[in-house]
């Protein structure tokens, strides 16, 4: 679950080009939208992508969006149990 | 707040002012509702709605370089053609017919036939409602993002004339919810409908050029095209005559290669600008953006 994390969070600063963050910057349970990473409706649409190439999930139910993308630790949760690659 | 994200743009009026609209559309027609607009209506508004008014005044003034008394005139005709867009959807909600020419159908017609979903970009710019929602087909559902706050009249009717149609209304959602719907829409093979002039939803933007000068355009539309790869299609249907509009279809370029997705989202932004900008010239009056659209505008 580490190593699922500390992915996602790698490939969060590559999908949104947050060109001077590292990692560590990210916290595993901070928000990732509003407060915290403050990311925004087109920083989601770059992760729903990201979700779809980098682990082949394809978030279905539009209402479940906002508690998928809540935190690292809730997307690796997600990630883990419906992962296709 | 920028007054890109103030002004939304819904439809003005109480439900039973609608509700009359279309009893008086289904008995009369429109000339006289024309008649009765261009006399009391449109100059009213720009008397008691001075930033609107002042705001269209500017983008004569500034962007056409028309004289004084052009741009007044011209003002004046941009209120009397928005209120002859607005009747006219209403005669349509009341089931009166208008006749579309459409220009550049070919290339709408073969996306369509292919698999994949695309975009269509609309906009603030003639009366983009009255025709858009008709390029639904049996072959694809077309799913409209839509602002939230819309009138009630205005979203009951809406539904009214769509259901059974092959088309969906998403509302812009706090939740973000409406970018999975739209994601999902693309990936299903259907048409996803968002205006390219209005930012909401997201505050990003692109700032182009456009109609001499800096105006900022959400980012957010052409995004979505380029992260799904999908083809962007620019839609603008233009008034032309009492019961006649044209449809000028336009497919913009999202193909560039050698560049990042985000520097190509920046350009299909920039080629839409350009579209809206050449459409524009041929139809100066009907832009219908009431607020200081460029940057330093207002200064």
């Amino acid at each position: 679950m580490e190593e699922l994390v500390l992915n996602l969070k790698k490939q969060i600063i590559e999908a949104l080009n947050l060109a001077d963050m590292t990692p560590e910057d990210i916290e595993d349970d901070a928000p990732l939208f509003g407060e915290g990473l403050g990311l925004d409706s087109i920083d989601a649409l770059e992760l729903i992508v990201m979700m779809e190439r980098e682990y082949g999930i394809r978030i279905k139910d539009p209402s479940a969006g906002k508690e998928i993308f809540k935190s690292v630790n809730t997307m690796a949760e997600f990630v883990k149990a419906n992962r296709t690659k | 707040m920028p007054e890109h994200e103030e002004w939304r743009g819904s439809t003005g009026g109480s439900t039973w002012m609608h509700k009359g609209l279309m009893w008086i559309f289904r008995c009369i027609g429109v000339r006289p509702m024309y008649a009765v607009m261009g006399i009391f209506v449109a100059p009213s508004y720009m008397l008691f709605n001075h930033k609107a008014y002042l705001s269209i005044y500017h983008y004569f003034r500034r962007r056409h370089k028309y004289s004084v008394w052009k741009s007044f005139w011209y003002t004046y005709l941009n209120h009397y053609r928005f209120g002859q867009i607005i009747l006219d959807r209403f005669a349509n909600y009341s089931g009166r017919k208008f006749d579309f020419e459409l220009i550049g159908n070919d290339r709408l017609m073969e996306l369509m036939d292919r698999p994949e979903g695309f975009v269509i970009v609309s906009s603030h710019v003639g009366n983009y409602e009255i025709a858009g929602y008709t390029f639904a087909s049996e072959k694809k559902k077309y799913n409209a993002l839509v602002f939230g706050g819309e009138a009630k009249t205005v979203m009951e009717n809406r539904n009214r004339l769509l259901s059974g149609n092959n088309i969906r209304m998403i509302p812009v959602r706090d939740d973000m919810s409406h970018i999975f719907e739209m994601n999902n829409a693309l990936a299903d093979g259907d048409i996803v409908s968002i205006p390219g002039d209005r930012i909401f939803g997201s505050p990003k933007y692109a700032t182009c050029d456009f109609m001499n000068g800096k105006a900022r355009f959400p980012i957010g539309p052409m995004t979505l095209a380029v992260q799904r790869d999908s083809k962007v299609i620019a839609i603008f249907v233009m008034k032309e005559a009492t019961y006649k509009y044209k449809v000028y279809i336009r497919e913009l370029n999202t193909s560039e290669e050698g560049i990042n997705r985000k520097e190509r989202a920046m350009r299909v932004t920039q080629a839409f600008a350009s579209e809206m900008e050449s459409v524009l010239k041929e139809y100066p009056e009907q832009w219908f953006n009431y607020y200081e659209f460029w940057d330093g505008a207002g200064e």
